[in-house]
């Protein structure tokens, strides 16, 4: 106990909790939308998009000496953002427009931006450790103006979601039919695909590729175990990855674990409880239904 | 009944591959107009054109929009689908199977999409899109169902759901794709005679799509017969003979009369 009042006094805590939180709200808020879809791997070949993104920006300045060792280029993360938000527009199209369906581009873009990546930072002399450091990441390090930029895409995509949350739902559960009633799915789609794209860039900074992923797929899948109702949905979403989140990081802080894996390993404890008490809930309806509802045995 | 919907000299097709060639043929204001095709013969992608979501290769499906129906032509017209989408609005309803049912939603928030499309970009429904969608539930049968798991009903229920996310969207043409593959004769027969009498009550065009010639002899007024390529469009006294038959099919078949409806028998 001592130890997380301890925690809670140290700034550079306060900071994490505060900007891991926002990336644990908006990755698990948007994660709904990906597990709905089926579309899971969008988070992890967005991640690698972003990792690639950095890379070529190291080499790219590496090449015209211009960045001193140990520091991320000013390119790195316009780069990271243009692609990442590139793919996510190509991963919003259609399937049915296309020969291969979604998930093979997805694939496609996962091995070929790791590859590349792997290949940028092997020719980019002390690329290594900063390509690492944005892979898994280190929450610790948020700064304020990290905080301040995670709070503007917070309200950027909370606001644009809030907007229109019934046309993305509408576009992502049957777009033939959102086409049919005069609703653009095609442009809808791009735009959830776009706020998607926005929020792993920018998140991914703050708090590694690993750790993104895990947001952007465990709270969803716990709240889809757990939910009812559509909007319950969602809301269990957020309030698991921000349960996730504190827990991991507390936990983190006393045990003097690495604080993404613990966020990760915090999260897919909570799944593994709601799919304890999804399996519990149904033996128990089941069990109610049956001594109800008696089977008739004819003879 | 005036002409709704012209399909002008249209080819369709993906990409290069024609899938139909030079498609002439209306459907008029109010009538039951069946699409009668086995699978893979092209009645999806005529659909799909209809729908404002295949552009033709060549050719326009024109749609004839009252005066004030449409922003686009404030005073009434032909207009072309597919470069103005939504200037008539279609109740789809979808071949459920394509539908995912991971989706947390209930009977009512399935039918309450079908209000989306008349919904302003920040509006949310209001109390005259719950009372459409409480009256089409109940028009389909289903007041009782509303809260229910829409991936938890059975396969007629969930297909009476879709025909109530058509209704409350308050279109003027019902378009249905396959609504009864996959049910029993007595599934098949329900969904059959409340499009036909949804018909009558709202005064909607219906346009049915499917590949089981018997379903539609006796409730469409027209059909659009498709087989390899050949297409036959006409009045279903018209259509529906042995000679008619014969010719689009290539197998010779009968036609009889069992309690006043038609019958094709092989």
């Amino acid at each position: 106990m001592n130890k997380l009042l301890e925690m809670l006094q140290q700034d550079f805590m306060l900071r994490t909790l505060v900007g891991t939180g926002m990336v644990a709200l908006l990755c698990s808020y948007l994660g709904v939308f990906i597990v709905l879809r089926r579309a899971v791997f969008v988070g992890a070949a967005l991640s690698q998009v972003s990792s690639f993104g950095v890379a070529l920006a190291l080499w790219l300045c590496g090449s015209m000496g211009g960045t001193a060792h140990g520091e991320l280029p000013w390119l790195a993360h316009p780069m990271a953002l243009v692609l990442t938000v590139g793919a996510a527009l190509v991963f919003a199209a259609q399937p049915r427009e296309r020969r291969l369906p979604r998930e093979t581009i997805i694939g496609v873009a996962y091995a070929a931006a790791g590859a590349l990546t792997i290949l940028v930072v092997a020719v980019s002399a002390g690329a290594e450790a900063q390509v690492v450091n944005l892979l898994f990441g280190n929450v610790l390090t948020i700064s304020d103006s990290g905080i301040v930029g995670l709070g503007v895409l917070l309200l950027l995509v909370g606001g644009t979601h809030a907007a229109f949350f019934k046309e993305f739902l509408f576009v992502s559960f049957d777009p033939d039919m959102a086409q049919a009633l005069g609703l653009r799915a095609r442009w809808w789609n791009a735009l959830l695909f776009l706020t998607i794209g926005l929020t792993v860039a920018f998140t991914i900074r703050a708090a590694g590729a690993l750790v993104v992923f895990s947001f952007l797929v465990l709270p969803a899948a716990t709240a889809l175990l757990v939910g009812g109702g559509l909007r319950s949905v969602w809301v269990l979403a957020g309030l698991a990855g921000l349960v996730g989140c504190v827990v991991g990081i507390s936990v983190s802080y006393v045990a003097d674990f690495p604080t993404g894996p613990t966020m990760v390993a915090s999260n897919t404890v909570l799944l593994a409880l709601a799919a304890l008490a999804n399996t519990v809930w149904r033996r128990l309806a089941s069990r109610t239904a049956s001594a109800l509802h008696p089977k008739k045995v004819q003879l | 009944m005036n002409d709704l919907i012209r399909f002008d000299k249209v080819t369709l097709g993906y990409r290069r591959q024609v899938v139909l060639r030079d498609l002439r043929f209306t459907i008029r204001a109010g009538e039951f107009f069946g699409i009668v095709g086995s699978n893979g013969s092209g009645k999806t992608t005529i659909l799909r054109a209809l729908l404002g979501i295949l552009r033709p290769l060549r050719g326009a499906v024109l749609a004839r929009v009252e005066p004030g129906e449409n922003d686009t032509l404030p005073e009434g017209g032909w207009v072309d689908l597919s470069a103005t989408p939504g200037a008539l609005r279609f109740g789809y309803v979808p071949q459920r199977g394509f539908l995912d049912e991971i989706y947390p939603l209930t009977a009512r928030d399935v039918v309450m999409m079908g209000r989306y499309g008349a919904l302003g970009w920040l509006e949310r429904p209001g109390a005259r899109d719950h009372y459409q969608v409480e009256q089409a539930l109940t028009q389909v049968g289903l007041a009782d169902r509303a809260d229910c798991r829409y991936a938890d009903l059975s396969g007629g229920q969930k297909q009476r759901v879709l025909i109530a996310r058509a209704l409350a969207s308050e279109s003027r043409v019902l378009v249905l794709d396959e609504p009864t593959d996959g049910m029993d004769i007595e599934g098949q027969r329900g969904i059959v005679e409340l499009i036909g009498q949804l018909r009558v009550e709202r005064r909607v065009t219906v346009v049915y799509v499917t590949h089981r010639l018997n379903e539609l002899g006796n409730a469409a007024q027209r059909l659009l017969l498709l087989h390899e390529g050949t297409v036959r469009v006409g009045p279903v006294e018209e259509v529906f003979t042995p000679a008619v038959l014969e010719e689009v099919y290539g197998v010779a078949v009968r036609v009889e009369q069992f309690d006043g409806k038609r019958v094709v028998l092989t």
